[in-house]
């Protein structure tokens, strides 16, 4: 680069060539050593040599400074003017980076030159000055009102002499395509777009639309050229506030181009009549017949970018007529692309397309489950809890969504295993811990865990429709038992790529499955003991399937030795256990959360599952024979191998649901097992909107990730006591489960008893009203842990308070609130937090301007995202996401400076506050 | 991003904030990067304009002349884009200005190919 800045300074014009190409190629514009050009470029600005002086110019465009255009900006002027159009044209292009780096007033003398600098009949030139245009466009809207007066007349007459110029043109003409100099026809249309696209109609736009529509008339659409221009044209036209008859010609054009033989052509059509749908409503398309058909067809185009917009216009245009068709094809959609997003957006259009023209709710269950089943892991979490919504507000329903989503998540593979005769009540198989490598690998491509997740609530929600739709118990049984062994698989080849998503959807899969399970045998057991018939009819359908070959000890002797490899794992958490329900036994606090008949059984149980896993299964022979109940047994033989998880939060879970199966507990099995009260799909689904529009609107950092995601899942349980099972209650537990597990680790006495105790004691009983609370008590603890706790915890713990949460009060006064949340992902160690910051106005009036600053010393970076908005109405709110990083992690605290500024609307005062955010050391 | 795509394709494809625009000429492609709201066909034509030009000006061109040329290459770049904008749309024109700042120049010292070459034995014409 230093040889470069020498050979600037070189008198011959080879060497200054070759040195600012150098430059344009090496050196972008935030390198200090331009500055050391600056004297270079001036001299060869002045120099006589043309083909110095446009080099120089070059390089001004390409890669000046700001400083750089400031100290050289009388230079630039002076060229604006010059007679010759080659330096003119680039100066007027080395204004556009002046234009595009300095502040309006710094610029004005370019503004004020505009007219004189069009007033050459060099094309080159006019298209430079559309460029100009353009940025003094973006620059200022005062801008656009001074050059829609001084220069749109002009660019007007240029365009429409260019039309009148036929068969005239001179050699340096550029004819394409049969178009002459579309690029100059082009660049004048967009401009002229830019110029009037705010302004009132006038006599201006009028001749504007009687240019564009001999634009229109003399242009062919056979080659790209042409539709270069007539495109530019549609998009001015749809932009401008032009006459109707020139919006009904634009629409005519796209519908044209639909059909155009250039896939590119394609493509621009159906993204022009999709903003145009945008713009003008659907009506605008009733006139063009076809349409629909072609944009189904080209839904299945194979190219993703092509696709991509077809599924946007038919999103647009579907209605109830043709919604089957639509439906169908985004699911083809979905299985065809590869990106998530994709995904994500064409599971988001079925799910309102359904909900806007789905003909019935068994129709949604249909199309919902198929969706599912295709997209799987790219299915949002707000569409499930919207479905499930939709199930249990709807008892008709219920019976249909359980099969369907039985057969599609459940069924086939369990079809391989009744072909293998394998008896279902021994399918001990299917519990040896590792599968072979071949079973592993068929099974990936075939793995959905939010499908399973799914279909395993739902039907242990829902498990009174079972027997009316045929469904077996022992089959359904083995379903869970299967995908709940599948969720222990954390090593397979196949979820490396996506292994952060599939061992958290892994882990909730499991959880899901578990407590479905135990429901599912709840509503069997519980109704029998009720009378109930239609769980009588269970029992009936059940009984003889597996009354002969009914053997629960032998089957448990032979599922639950253990492997030997794990054997040395399973003693250690088997202490666990002891110490667990060791406390639970003492604890008040546990005895006030359940009956006592559910800790009676401690004692048993725990001497059951420690013989467990020494191999000998004595204690347990009496255990398994009370249960006259093979559905019971079934049951807890499926629960008793869980209980020996290496997931401390699904072993845990594993054991209680054991105690409540117990003999004695059946009552309290009921009340704790007892369905969710029906959701208010209405509500559930408006809210999924809401925040899904809020996450379009202000794109969530990336950074965010699992903590994000953790605390969005909490908020909602907490907050509306709805719960998709599973969900939030799994979040609630990592936090649980994390301190705990680490402190295990860390061999700290105190705060492993501390933890385990408040463990065991809130999940003994998991019934609906109990999880709800849980939930509230996890999810108010959480923000308000003082720092102190925290820090103290992180003291005490090793460290292991690092990766929690923080939230605190940046600012506080009587009018406006400043909270925070830090949080940051899995690795303690990591550089990044991500800072959510909330405002909150507490005055009567509304505030204006409102922007929060914060400032780092050196060794952080800083990058914080736009705020939600700059007004906060009276009692409103905002927020701000920033994302921090410190280079010195570990080393040196994180320290913020903050200032607030706004303008109070009642007073016109301006307000600031500053000062520094305490409190930060934990991080 | 392009490579992947077959001639049925369309010639755009979308990236973050902005869209690619490519055009393949035998085993050349020529990419460039542009704004969200600009015209993808005009963009088309402009490569093709820019290929047509380095046509001329090498006579015939193949990848050899723009791998050891390719400081030619973007001398002709330069008088067609100015930072992205479009500054000449003659074919002529351009061709006149590059030729003459050649025939100011003595003979240009080759320079090998070396690392800042144009990747993948494209040419990507970068707008802004």
């Amino acid at each position: 680069m230093t040889e470069c800045i020498k050979l600037c300074a070189s008198n011959k014009y080879n060497d200054k060539r070759v040195a600012y190409l150098g430059l344009m190629i090496l050196v972008d514009e935030t390198e200090e050593i331009l500055m050391l050009m600056t004297n270079c470029l001036k001299q060869d600005l002045h120099n006589d040599e043309l083909q110095i002086v446009s080099l120089a110019l070059n390089v001004l465009g390409d890669i000046a400074s700001v400083e750089m255009v400031r100290d050289l900006l009388p230079e630039i002027e002076k060229h604006l003017l010059s007679q010759n159009p080659y330096i003119r044209k680039k100066a007027v292009l080395a204004s556009v980076r002046a234009v595009r780096k300095l502040s309006q007033e710094e610029t004005t003398n370019i503004l004020h030159h505009m007219p004189h600098v069009l007033d050459t009949s060099s094309p080159a030139v006019h298209i430079s000055v559309t460029a100009l245009v353009a940025a003094l466009c973006r620059q200022s809207t005062t801008n656009i009102v001074e050059l829609r007066s001084s220069v749109a007349p002009i660019l007007l007459n240029i365009l429409r002499e260019h039309l009148l110029k036929k068969g005239r043109g001179s050699g340096i003409e550029t004819v394409i395509g049969g178009v002459r100099n579309p690029f100059l026809q082009v660049k004048i249309i967009a401009s002229l777009r830019l110029l009037f696209e705010s302004s009132p109609p006038s006599d201006l736009t009028e001749h504007l639309s009687d240019v564009l529509a001999q634009v229109a008339a003399n242009t062919q659409t056979k080659k790209v050229a042409g539709c270069a221009v007539l495109y530019e044209c549609v998009r001015t036209i749809v932009s401008v506030q032009t006459d109707p008859s020139l919006r009904v010609l634009a629409v005519e054009t796209c519908a044209k181009f639909l059909t155009h033989r250039e896939p590119t052509v394609r493509y621009i059509a159906l993204q022009e009549l999709t903003t145009i749908i945008d713009a003008d409503g659907i009506g605008v398309l009733t006139h063009v017949s076809g349409l629909k058909e072609k944009v189904l067809g080209a839904m299945r185009e194979a190219d993703p970018t092509v696709r991509k917009r077809a599924v946007e216009l038919g999103y647009r245009i579907a209605d109830g007529t043709n919604i089957e068709e639509m439906v169908e094809e985004l699911l083809a959609y979905i299985t065809k692309s590869n990106s998530h997003e994709a995904k994500e957006d064409a599971c988001w259009k079925i799910f309102m397309l359904g909900d806007r023209f789905g003909s019935s709710d068994v129709w949604k269950v249909e199309k919902f489950v198929r969706a599912l089943s295709s997209a799987d892991l790219s299915m949002p979490e707000d569409i499930i809890t919207s479905f499930i919504a939709l199930i249990s507000a709807n008892p008709e329903v219920q019976g249909h969504a359980v099969l369907t989503l039985f057969t599609e998540a459940l069924a086939p593979k369990m079809m391989g295993g009744l072909h293998e005769d394998v008896d279902p009540f021994q399918g001990s198989r299917s519990s040896n811990i590792v599968p072979e490598n071949d079973s592993g690998s068929t099974a990936t491509s075939l793995r959905k865990p939010r499908l399973e997740r799914v279909a395993l609530y739902v039907l242990g929600e829902h498990a009174e429709v079972t027997p009316s739709i045929g469904l077996d118990i022992p089959v359904v049984l083995n379903a869970f038992a299967e995908k709940l062994q599948a969720s222990e698989v954390t090593d397979e080849p196949w979820m490396n790529t996506y292994k952060p998503e599939y061992l958290t959807e892994n882990r909730i899969l499991g959880e899901t499955a578990l407590t479905g399970l135990v429901k599912f045998a709840a509503r069997a057991v519980c109704g029998a003991s009720s009378d109930m018939p239609e769980s009588n009819s269970i029992l009936a359908l059940a009984g003889p399937e597996h009354g002969p070959d009914k053997d629960p000890l032998q089957s448990l002797l032979a599922i639950t030795a253990p492997p030997k490899r794990k054997a040395n794992e399973d003693l250690g958490l088997g202490t666990d256990l002891l110490a667990e329900l060791g406390l639970d036994d003492n604890k008040p606090k546990a005895l006030q959360a359940g009956p006592s008949s559910a800790l009676v059984t401690t004692p048993d149980l725990l001497g059951s599952s420690l013989s467990g896993n020494s191999g000998a299964l004595v204690s347990l022979g009496p255990e398994a024979d009370e249960s006259a109940n093979p559905i019971v047994s079934r049951v807890r033989q499926i629960l008793f191998e869980r209980a020996r998880s290496t997931d401390l939060e699904i072993q845990q879970r594993a054991c209680e649901y054991l105690m409540l199966l117990n003999d004695g507990s059946i009552s309290l099995l009921a009340s704790a097992m007892a369905p969710m009260p029906p959701l208010d799909f209405e509500s559930v689904k408006e809210r999924a909107r809401q925040r899904k529009e809020m996450r379009t609107a202000m794109p969530k950092p990336q950074a965010e990730g699992q903590g994000g995601l953790l605390l969005d899942l909490l908020g909602d349980g907490g907050a509306s006591g709805e719960e998709p099972l599973g969900l939030p209650a799994s979040g609630g537990g990592d936090f649980l489960a994390l301190p705990s597990s680490q402190s295990n680790a860390n061999g700290t006495d105190d705060m492993t008893l501390e933890d385990i105790m408040g463990g065991p004691s809130q999940s003994v009983l998991p019934g609906p009203s109990q999880n709800v609370g849980f939930d509230l008590e996890s999810l108010g603890a959480v923000p308000t842990v003082s720092l102190e706790a925290q820090a103290s915890a992180s003291g005490t713990g090793g460290g292991s308070g690092n990766a929690a949460i923080l939230s605190t009060t940046i600012f506080e006064s009587g009018s406006l609130h400043v909270s925070a949340q830090f949080y940051r992902d899995d690795s303690p160690k990591s550089e990044e937090i991500l800072l959510e910051l909330s405002f909150a106005n507490k005055t009567d009036f509304s505030m204006s301007s409102f922007v929060f600053l914060l400032a780092v010393p050196k060794y952080m970076k800083l990058d914080m995202r736009p705020a939600s908005a700059s007004d906060i109405a009276a009692g409103g709110k905002a927020s701000q996401a920033v994302v921090l990083s410190n280079s010195l992690q570990g080393h040196k605290p994180i320290q913020l400076r903050y200032r607030v500024e706004y303008v109070n609307d009642s007073t016109a005062e301006h307000v600031q506050e500053q000062g520094i955010v305490a409190g930060l050391e934990a991080l | 991003m392009v490579l992947p795509r077959t001639s049925k394709m369309c010639n755009v494809v979308d990236r973050a904030d902005e869209k690619v625009v490519y055009k393949r000429y035998a085993s050349l492609y020529f990419v460039a990067c542009t704004d969200r709201d600009d015209n993808e066909l005009l963009t088309m034509e402009l490569l093709h304009m820019f290929v047509e030009v380095l046509d001329s000006y090498f006579g015939n061109v193949c990848e050899l002349d723009l791998i050891f040329n390719f400081t030619r290459s973007y001398w002709v770049l330069d008088e067609i884009f100015i930072s992205g904008e479009l500054q000449e749309c003659s074919k002529a024109a351009i061709l006149a200005a590059a030729q003459a700042s050649d025939a100011a120049a003595e003979p240009v010292p080759e320079f090998g190919p070396r690392s800042m070459q144009p990747p993948q034995s494209k040419s990507s014409a970068r707008r802004r």
